[in-house]
């Protein structure tokens, strides 16, 4: 069994080396990932944007036609790609991070179950996709362009959603776990 | 970069603040709290881009209430809880890119990755970043006593899986 004083000096030695670790070529690459980041969450905020302007456009022209499915349909999707635009345009961190220690273990507690709660908006928007999707096909039947877009769309948020049961709830309760019992 | 810059007064940056000027002087800061985070480089690489997303994102809201440096250091320390919590274990022990690795401290990464996640903060924090408890405290929202608690378990610890 080694001495307690080599035991700490071989420790020390150890930790020197993390200390003078140099991140390398690692730099530019975690860069040049940043920014393909940033673009991207840019393009969905100007997809989700446009999306929902040609959304609310379609919803008028079928509000004027006197069509139900201007009024709930489409104007449901607008709301949806207007949220998603605002939610992806506004990301960015709290400012509960600029106070003090105990603040911020606020915040960040706040944050977490803010988006615990979040995460059943997914499961609620896919139910009512659903009945919509079930609703045009009654009125349209499957063979139908806005019956099939909706049937898809429907598709792609229950999937979204259920990612969000099975993978990002437990993450969220985790992190939540290591915050309130650290050790 | 200097060592000490968690100890500048935030005034000094809060007027000049650039995503390309904070990405160079603090990048490795967060590299290194991200290695003693995970345990290995890959892992530091994806905790860093995830952090300065963050840190980017947040940099025009600043206000200065808080050191610059602490401010970047608890979205490390947020973005590395978060990376393990979507990793779904505290004892990811794997070293993807062990032939890039060879300047770090191998047994030691491994001996840090079997740690809690708090242990290796504060190890980061204190031991290889060199923050007094007190800032240490100030950025994981702990009194100084348990960092120091914290530390001492942590070191214990260390010296049992390194010995």
């Amino acid at each position: 069994m080694s001495h307690p004083d080599n035991q700490s000096a071989a420790i020390e030695a150890q930790l020197d080396m993390l200390r003078t670790a140099t991140s390398g070529e690692s730099a530019q690459r975690v860069r040049e990932g940043i920014d393909r980041r940033i673009k991207t969450r840019r393009r969905i905020v100007a997809l989700a944007a446009a999306g929902a302007l040609v959304s609310a456009l379609a919803t008028a022209v079928f509000i004027m036609k006197k069509d139900p499915f201007g009024y709930f349909a489409l104007a449901l999707t607008t709301f949806v790609m207007a949220v998603v635009a605002w939610k992806s345009a506004n990301w960015t961190t709290h400012n509960g991070l600029q106070g003090t220690g105990i603040q911020m273990l606020e915040v960040w507690r706040k944050e977490l179950r803010q988006q615990l709660r979040h995460t059943l908006l997914a499961q609620l928007i896919a139910v009512q996709f659903t009945g919509l999707a079930g609703w045009v096909v009654w009125l349209h039947g499957l063979v139908d362009g806005r019956a099939l877009l909706y049937v898809i769309t429907a598709l792609v948020i229950w999937t979204f959603a259920l990612y969000q049961w099975l993978v990002v709830r437990p993450a969220l309760r985790r992190e939540l776990a290591a915050i309130n019992d650290p050790q | 970069m200097t060592r000490n810059s968690h100890r500048e007064k935030p005034s000094a940056l809060r007027h000049s603040l650039d995503a390309d000027q904070v990405f160079r002087e603090y990048y490795d800061q967060v590299y290194r709290l991200g290695l003693s985070m995970s345990g290995n480089s890959a892992d530091a690489q994806d905790i860093a881009q995830e952090s300065f997303l963050a840190i980017f994102a947040g940099l025009a809201r600043f206000r200065g209430d808080a050191a610059l440096s602490t401010w970047i250091y608890r979205i490390t320390v947020r973005s590395g809880t978060r990376w393990l919590a979507r990793k779904g274990t505290t004892a990811e022990r794997p070293k993807r890119e062990a032939a890039s690795s060879q300047a770090l401290p191998l047994d030691l990464m491994k001996a840090l990755g079997q740690l809690p996640p708090a242990s290796r903060m504060v190890i980061g924090l204190v031991s290889i970043e060199g923050l007094s408890h007190q800032e240490a405290g100030e950025v994981l929202g702990i009194a100084p006593g348990t960092v120091a608690s914290r530390l001492h378990h942590a070191r214990a610890r260390l010296a049992t899986l390194l010995g």
